[in-house]
């Protein structure tokens, strides 16, 4: 071991007890990773009649759990430990006070754990408690009050985790005052803006709607309102699990790369752009709900097309980057620099994999964004499609390939088994272009998503490019790769915690070619992009809403309630019911006073 | 400095072992093209433009016309 290696400290040599946070955050992530994947290969045996051994009515509670388990919780808790490890790295401070720390966490395990307890319920009988209402919660579909009470503790956990590293940042920026904002804190507060704005809505339908609604406080709820206020967060949720990966892809795999970042500049215009496009245009993902005007869903088309441009910026500066590595590691020619990579690297050859699924992700999203080709594939499996591209690929198998740069340098224990990795992502992307291939071509064959047993006796799906069978091995095949999949890259994480303690394994991560010095100061500027993104949120969402509360009023018209499994309204909620109607009507009069003006 | 596996760049940058093999010093001075990006980037648009024509053929002469409204 060389006395250049030891003087260079890990991060968990510098900031132990935030390593330790990072770490928890991220074996919480890992958990619910284990069990979406179960869930996931149950789903996938199931729906396409390989093995049933549970009923049909389960599967719904098993596509809760798996949608939750992954998208919120998986995704969300690793996205705070990498935010907390990007935050302390880049800054090269520690957190203010990991007490405030250890509080967030604790917020969204307790939160996280609530709603995934009121989900797993569904499949006994001797519980009254069940949520099978999928991710999206869809009125008139209801849960019991603890899955919402859960999410509502785990937003506001993320919501002071949020705070935490602004209050880090402001701390920093006294101490270094007229610096630039640090690139991986400038991602992480620029994310953070943007889920504070889109979280807002999602808070407004759980606390005034859906909660007091599962309650039996009210009685009946707007579904189209609360459908509307779900993909106001909805979409955005989409760029707080991609942004992460952005930031992997810009600052982390152009060094594993043996190269540099090939333009700061670039990646804060990235995410500034994120910040002000990924909340106006959650209307996009309501092209066929009755009660919006077409008009508002083609605003929303058009802010989704220019929403291509930051993906498209990332496309060329992430591959830039990367091709600079292979040029300095010698590589030549068109193509050829791309045998210089190092494709042994389970963390790059993961991160690339990822990439060029979301390529591929980035097509069929735009067919979802066209309000006229959205109609083919609406509701079809083609949307389940899409987004396993999106955040089963591009965002986990990123986080999963960091996971093998990052861990060792939060443990100080070499990975388990570099080859396992190696397998593990490579396994990962076939698994998914099998079964990601298969739901494109049934959605266009018009296989409803979301559905236990799409086969329909008496009628047959036309074929086209694959008959519907053929197909479903296709899904099958590639969802039992998937699983062993998920299964090696957990078995060599846990492994790696019996790995001796090693030093030498620090990664420093260069700075850009072209730094934040060439950045137009603007661009740090976050009074600014958060004045912008409200504004753009207003013109977005203002009238929309107003007609759908003068349409049908705040509390809807009574569209009924399934499943029914609360009868105990008492008389105090009655009252309490009686008041709010009262003021519901005010408010309802006084939004249509002022629409009709 | 112990080997090979501690190439030092001019940024003094380190590439511990692990992280590939020793990267080419002179190439970092020299004026970077992204013309394989380019080529890359192209490619993509190529098959998105391919894929475009396929949609065509999936929605206008595997079925007939859809028309709402």
């Amino acid at each position: 071991m060389s006395a250049e290696l030891e003087a260079e400290p890990t991060f968990v040599d510098k900031f132990p007890e935030e390593a330790r946070i990072i770490r928890a955050a991220m074996w919480g992530s890992f958990l619910a990773l284990t069990l979406g994947a179960i869930f996931g290969i149950i789903q996938t045996l199931h729906r396409t009649g390989i093995a049933r051994p549970f009923s049909s009515v389960d599967y719904y509670t098993f596509l809760t759990a798996h949608g939750v388990f992954l998208v919120i919780s998986f995704t969300i808790f690793f996205l705070v430990g990498l935010f907390t490890w990007a935050v302390v790295r880049s800054l090269d401070r520690p957190l203010l006070n990991t007490k405030i720390t250890w509080t967030w966490y604790g917020m969204m395990a307790a939160g996280m754990t609530m709603t995934g307890v009121s989900i797993l319920a569904g499949f006994t009988a001797r519980i009254d408690m069940s949520a099978d209402v999928l991710f999206t919660f869809y009125a008139p579909l209801q849960a019991h009050p603890l899955f919402y009470t859960g999410l509502v503790v785990f937003v506001v956990g993320t919501w002071v985790a949020g705070a935490d590293w602004f209050r880090t940042w402001l701390a920093w920026r006294e101490e270094n005052p007229g610096e630039r904002i640090p690139l991986q804190t400038f991602m992480v507060l620029t994310t953070m803006i943007m889920w504070y704005i889109a979280t807002l809505a999602i808070a407004t339908s759980i606390l005034v709607f859906l909660l007091p609604w599962s309650l039996g406080l009210i009685e009946s709820v707007n579904p189209t309102l609360t459908r509307t206020l779900f993909w106001f967060f909805g979409h955005p949720v989409v760029y707080f699990w991609l942004m992460p990966a952005y930031m992997l892809w810009y600052t982390v795999l152009p060094k594993i790369a043996g190269g540099r970042l090939f333009s700061d500049p670039l990646a804060r215009v990235v995410f500034v752009l994120f910040l002000l496009l990924s909340t106006p245009v959650g209307i996009h993902h309501q092209y066929l709900d009755p009660g919006i005007a077409e008009g508002f869903k083609f605003i929303s088309m058009t802010n989704t097309m220019f929403l291509l441009l930051p993906s498209l910026i990332t496309a060329f500066t992430v591959v830039a980057s990367v091709e600079y590595g292979a040029r300095r590691r010698g590589g030549t020619g068109i193509f050829g620099w791309l045998r210089a990579l190092p494709w042994r690297n389970p963390a790059f050859t993961g991160m690339m994999l990822a990439g060029l699924m979301f390529a591929a992700g980035g097509f069929s999203g735009m067919i979802n964004a066209g309000l006229n080709i959205n109609y083919m594939i609406h509701n079809t499996i083609w949307v389940p499609g899409h987004f396993h591209l999106t955040v089963g690929t591009a965002v986990a198998l990123t986080f999963m390939a960091a996971t093998y740069w990052l861990w060792p340098q939060l443990t100080n224990r070499p990975l388990y088994s570099p080859q396992i990795g190696l397998a593990q992502v490579v396994l990962w992307f076939v698994g998914m272009a099998l079964m990601t291939n298969a739901m494109h071509s049934q959605g266009l064959l018009g296989v409803p998503r979301r559905t236990a047993e799409p086969e329909y006796a008496g009628f047959d799906y036309p074929m086209a490019f694959g008959g519907f069978e053929e197909l479903n091995l296709q899904i099958a095949i590639g969802g039992t790769i998937l699983f062993v999949s998920t299964v090696l890259f957990i078995a060599n994480i846990v492994i790696t915690s019996w790995s001796p303690k090693a030093s030498g394994l620090a990664r420093p991560l260069p700075p850009a070619l072209s730094g934040p010095e060439d950045a137009p100061k603007v661009l740090d500027n976050l009074r600014l992009w958060v004045g912008i993104a409200l504004v753009l949120v207003v013109l977005a969402y203002a009238l929309p809403l107003a007609g759908i509360i003068s349409n049908s009023g705040v509390f809807g018209t009574g569209a009924g309630t399934y499943p029914v499994w609360i009868d105990a309204t008492t008389a105090l909620a009655e009252r309490v019911l009686a008041a709010i109607t009262t003021a519901a009507t005010l408010l309802v009069d006084a939004i249509t006073g002022v629409s009709s003006l | 400095m112990a080997g090979s596996d501690t190439a030092s760049t001019v940024t003094g940058e380190v590439n511990p072992p692990g992280d590939g093999e020793p990267i080419h010093e002179d190439a970092e001075t020299e004026e970077f093209d992204p013309i394989g990006t380019l080529a890359l980037i192209m490619t993509y648009f190529a098959i998105l433009v391919i894929a475009w024509v396929y949609v065509y053929f999936i929605e206008f002469l595997s079925r007939d016309l859809t028309v709402i409204g």
